[in-house]
């Protein structure tokens, strides 16, 4: 992925998806996520910032195909990433997340319909026979897979935008 | 091209915020549907806290996002389906930087006052401060995807 340029995409991508990942899995820090997506944002951002200082050394001009690329690769490597982190996590970990989740919103659960309480019931007999839920897991990895590379991209959209906001490369279509 | 690509904007858009408010009602209907809700408040609880207390009610129960962040997804619904009235459908101009550097700003100024026990924050301040932002952000993204497209558009038809 290094062209004659001397541009490293790579690299770029591996910037990106490394901020996301480390937003994702941090504890404390992992709270931007809870703020739509932030730290999945600012991991994109960044990594077209990196790419963006890298091509203006190169001589060479960005283009937004190159900003939303780097976004949303950046966005799939943290996701899976992130995922393989939480599956190993949830396989090695003595903890029910489903049963920690049930106690934490113990008086939401009161007003829930039964049919909602029965899957909840389902996921946490799932982990304490098996200790893993294979439904949970693949629910999370396909979210995932959905959720960072859409949000990689909006942020490497937005940075895309903002360092090109002068330059109207191409003229509106009718 | 740029009708097509503002119409794929607003459907995702769309069916993003449809999905939040979708949540309380589909878990009130029973059966498969309460199912569907449950896992659209896990795929939900991926980009938010869906904390009861600061969240907004629809019959009964709390929408799939948090206050803050259901206002952001709304603001932004309702500014794409602004956009062509505010910038016409071709524009492809961004506003000035500071627009979006406020509205961060104003936001990040809401949850830091409140961690810092300075100001509590409220449903109102929450849902003003994140309705901005997401009012926003389309301003700035619904250009930058119009130029991917068309980039991406012109180099497979060799347009130059």
């Amino acid at each position: 992925m290094t062209e004659n340029t001397g541009v490293n995409r790579l690299s770029s991508v591996i910037a990106g998806s490394t901020i996301m990942i480390a937003l994702s899995i941090l504890p404390i820090i992992n709270f931007i996520n809870l703020f739509f997506c932030s730290g999945i944002i600012i991991g994109g951002f960044f990594g077209v910032l990196s790419l963006n200082r890298q091509m203006r050394r190169a001589g060479t001009i960005m283009t937004y195909k190159d900003g939303v690329l780097t976004g949303i690769i950046s966005g799939f490597l943290a996701a899976v990433t992130v995922s393989g982190i939480n599956i190993i996590s949830l396989v090695y970990s003595s903890v029910n997340p489903i049963s920690e989740a049930m106690q934490v919103f113990g008086n939401y659960l009161k007003n829930m319909p039964p049919e909602m309480l029965n899957q909840l019931k389902q996921l946490e007999n799932d982990f304490n026979t098996q200790g893993y839920s294979v439904t949970l897991i693949l629910f999370t990895f396909l979210s995932n897979i959905l959720i960072f590379p859409l949000f990689g991209a909006a942020g490497g959209l937005l940075a895309t935008s903002i360092i090109l906001r002068n330059k109207s490369s191409l003229p509106p279509e009718s | 091209m740029n009708k097509k690509i503002y119409l794929i904007f607003l459907s995702v858009s769309f069916v993003w915020t449809l999905l939040i408010y979708m949540a309380p009602v589909l878990s009130t209907a029973g059966s498969f549907l309460a199912t569907i809700s449950d896992f659209i408040y896990i795929f939900y609880s991926k980009t938010c806290h869906q904390i009861d207390e600061r969240s907004f009610h629809l019959i009964g129960a709390k929408v799939a996002v948090c206050s803050r962040c259901s206002s952001v997804y709304s603001g932004f619904l309702l500014s794409v389906v602004l956009y062509p009235f505010v910038k016409g459908i071709n524009s492809l101009k961004m506003p000035p930087l500071w627009f979006l550097i406020a509205a961060s700003v104003f936001m990040v100024l809401d949850v830091f006052l409140d961690i810092g026990g300075i100001f509590s924050n409220t449903f109102i301040s929450r849902a003003i401060t994140g309705g901005i932002i997401g009012f926003i952000l389309p301003f700035y993204l619904i250009p930058g995807t119009m130029n991917f497209a068309n980039e991406i558009y012109n180099k497979y038809t060799g347009n130059k």
